[in-house]
């Protein structure tokens, strides 16, 4: 499932995104219209969005198909508008069945127009000088530099004073990323994916294990055995351990396959080590106890499955905590795969996780406890 | 017919009667639905993107710019001094006012919590660039800053952005529990009938419970027939929960109700067939619920029921359409979104029937009594 979902995200994880497929509806056809279109046709918005120009009609007909994300109809009399600073409204008809990417146009075509409407109110009375905007059909190519003369040497102040507000911008924005996932540089989907579903792995795998205490409890194996020198304690540290050693070795195969089939990298081996094992004891802890409540067999299959899966859903390991519903995600401090996913992701960026480790041990240990005491009452009474 | 009918309900029984049944039909979908629905939530139930400012600007520039980036969809919080957890902040310089003032370009530092929603960033990040747009053409159309706050002219909105959706569709915009319940209605579909359907069929041949049911006077066709028809309803009811719940809680959308059902009718015919040709070949219950369990998740994840299929690149779109679950989710697609009629699914239906085809052939072909 790792590789799947990897696969498929690879190459969103590196920034490309599919195209976003433009429609656009020229209902201008003149120059003012062009500025958009050119826009489009700009090698950074090349990258993020591939704009076709269509007729209205074709336009309706491929939007009703789901053929585009989004399609934007540039009204009549737009230019003349424009040139005499009247308003105009653009038309976004989105794709009703995606969610996010018709979204980002409708935004793109916000600040487009801030930008031009920024543009109007500058030059303002200068615009009227240039005759092109009055003619249909101008291009660029065919258009001569003459017809613009009026309003270069009209809006040469203008200009002039744009030159300090623009070059360099007078406010910029400087982005910068902060928290555990920053190291974007290394970035590799599969590290991101891979803690989480291991996790959910090892919770079925030692479960598995652990299950041999209620079947032998049922089988009658215990009493027989406490009928040997065998101490009470002993035999459900055996069954923990056995648990609990069965994870770490899965653990390192999987840490393996990670290194050699998804290029991990997964840190400082050694806090990593400590950590699984930790993490293993918890798990083995956690069934041992589930395994000394169970009454039977069915019950254990009713129970243990929803709550592995309830554990990864809200632990991190189906979707990003991060991506939760705020109300939910406090809900993520109870499961282990929360604390195991951040313990990972933190020796991932060079440090022991030391809060994890300790809430996981701590509780580890309760857990252990419990279950050797209700396990104790349960195969010697 | 009445057989095939009694096979059936047997099949039915045994599976409504698992203690888990009713946490894998209706619990750990609902968790699905509610998880996957509040994340993708769409515009029906807008959640303003969170902005922490921390201005640090002595002048009066700073609160101006604030007030430019409060608009609807975004909860500015102004700060004093910087706090230890945010999802996002922008930082607002100390020389803000007196660099505004100079005509000095200056920086504004927006931080980004990686571990936060990156959909509010980037809509937060856009309506900043919109805010510098429109001071900045304001400064330029008032470049006097000793009486910008008294004369300047206001940023007048010259162009306006409407939006809306294809004639014949929507009205209004889908919730994100109209785009996850197809979803997860196809993902469980999947996982129920294969899981229950394939176990039954082992489980029954390796009792000899098949071969018993052949003494009476059930034909091999009618014992067949009755393990389909089960397995179709085992299918049918997965949906009609979720579809249930869907539209008693989530108020869900399901565009023409009928023809939502013949998708999952169809839908299920072909996961029907499938059951019966896992539950043939494998011969251990844990083989056939993790190959059940894969393959259902396999399906779902190139058919787009776990994500929205347009951020996928184009090979995985096209390499989705080798699974059953790619076409079952265009047509609801077509049906929910599109207000799409039957001849606008009418592929989407012969492809799914062509696959049921297939893995009913294969389910004839390996299906055994007797190991």
């Amino acid at each position: 499932m790792t590789a799947i979902i990897g696969a498929i995200f690879a190459p969103a994880a590196d920034h490309k995104l599919p195209k976003i497929k433009v429609l656009v509806v020229d209902k201008d056809k003149n120059i003012t219209a062009k500025f958009l279109l050119g826009a489009f046709d700009s090698p950074q918005l090349k990258e993020m969005f591939q704009a076709t120009l269509v007729d209205e009609a074709e336009g309706k007909k491929l939007m009703a198909a789901g053929k585009a994300s989004a399609m934007v109809v540039i009204p009549e009399k737009f230019s003349e508008n424009f040139i005499n600073a009247e308003k105009s409204e653009f038309l976004v008809i989105k794709n009703p069945s995606e969610q996010f990417l018709p979204n980002v146009v409708e935004e793109f075509m916000i600040t487009y127009a801030v930008i031009m409407s920024g543009l109007v109110q500058v030059f303002e009375p200068k615009w009227k000088d240039i005759d092109a905007f009055k003619e249909k059909d101008f291009s660029l190519e065919l258009g001569s530099l003459a017809s613009m003369t009026p309003f270069l040497e009209g809006g040469k102040n203008k200009i002039a004073t744009l030159e300090k507000y623009l070059s360099p911008l007078l406010i910029q924005l400087k982005n910068e990323v902060t928290g555990e996932k920053k190291q974007e540089a290394g970035f590799n989907i599969f590290s991101f994916i891979l803690p989480g579903i291991s996790v959910m792995f090892l919770l079925f795998i030692i479960e598995t294990f652990t299950r041999d205490i209620l079947v032998e409890r049922e089988d009658g194996k215990c009493r027989r055995m406490m009928f040997s020198p065998l101490k009470p304690m002993e035999f459900i540290s055996a069954r923990v351990i056995s648990g609990w050693l069965m994870g770490i070795a899965v653990y390192l195969v999987i840490v393996l396959l990670g290194v050699l089939l998804f290029k991990m990298d997964w840190g400082n081996y050694l806090y990593l080590f400590i950590f699984v094992t930790v993490s293993c004891f918890w798990i083995a802890s956690f069934f041992a106890l589930l395994n000394s409540l169970f009454k039977n067999r069915n019950q254990a299959g009713a129970f243990t499955a929803p709550i592995i899966l309830v554990f990864s859903a809200f632990g991190g390991s189906i979707i990003a905590v991060g991506l939760l519903p705020a109300a939910f995600r406090w809900v993520s401090y109870i499961t282990l795969n929360r604390w195991f996913i951040d313990g990972v992701d933190r020796i991932r960026s060079g440090v022991f996780p030391l809060l994890p480790f300790a809430v996981i041990l701590l509780s580890g240990l309760a857990l252990f406890l419990s279950a050797s005491t209700f396990l104790k009452k349960k195969i010697t009474v | 017919m009445k057989k095939i009918w009694h096979i059936a309900f047997i099949d039915i029984k045994r599976m409504v009667r698992d203690k888990t049944y009713f946490f894998w039909t209706l619990l750990f979908p609902l968790v699905f639905i509610f998880i996957f629905g509040s994340i993708y939530k769409g515009d029906t139930q807008p959640t303003a993107a969170s902005l922490v400012v921390l201005n640090r600007d002595t002048g009066p520039w700073g609160a101006y710019f604030i007030e430019k980036i409060k608009t609807p969809g975004i909860d500015v919080q102004v700060v004093d001094k910087e706090p230890a957890e945010y999802s996002r902040i922008l930082i607002i310089p100390q020389d803000f006012s007196k660099k505004i003032t100079d005509k000095e370009a200056q920086q504004l530092v927006f931080k980004k919590n990686a571990d936060a929603n990156t959909q509010a960033a980037a809509q937060v990040e856009t309506k900043i660039i919109q805010a510098i747009a429109g001071t900045i053409t304001e400064l330029i159309l008032h470049p006097d800053t000793a009486t910008f706050f008294e004369e300047r002219q206001p940023f007048k909105n010259i162009i306006e952005i409407k939006t809306g959706f294809p004639e014949n569709t929507l009205k209004k915009m889908p919730s994100g529990f109209d785009h996850v319940i197809p979803g997860t209605i196809v993902q469980f579909i999947m996982m129920m009938v294969l899981i229950y359907g394939g176990s039954v069929v082992m489980e029954d041949r390796q009792q000899g419970v098949l071969a018993r049911i052949l003494f009476s006077s059930a034909s091999i066709g009618e014992l067949w027939g009755g393990k389909f028809l089960g397995r179709l309803v085992m299918g049918l009811i997965q949906a009609f929960i979720l579809v249930i719940t869907g539209k008693l809680f989530f108020n869900l959308n399901l565009g023409n109700n009928f023809l939502s059902l013949l998708n999952a009718v169809v839908f299920s015919i072909t996961i029907a067939s499938l059951s019966i040709f896992i539950g043939s070949v494998l011969n251990k219950e844990d083989l056939i619920i993790g190959i059940s369990v894969l393959l259902a998740n396999i399906f779902s994840a190139l058919g787009g029921c776990w994500w929205p299929i347009e951020v996928v690149p184009q090979t995985f779109r096209t390499l989705g359409m080798i699974s059953p679950a790619f076409w079952a989710m265009d047509s609801f697609h077509k049906i929910i979104f599109f207000n799409g009629g039957f001849g606008d699914i009418a592929l989407n239906l012969i492809v799914l029937l062509g696959f049921a085809l297939v893995f009913t052939f294969l389910a004839v072909r390996f299906f055994r009594i007797k190991d």
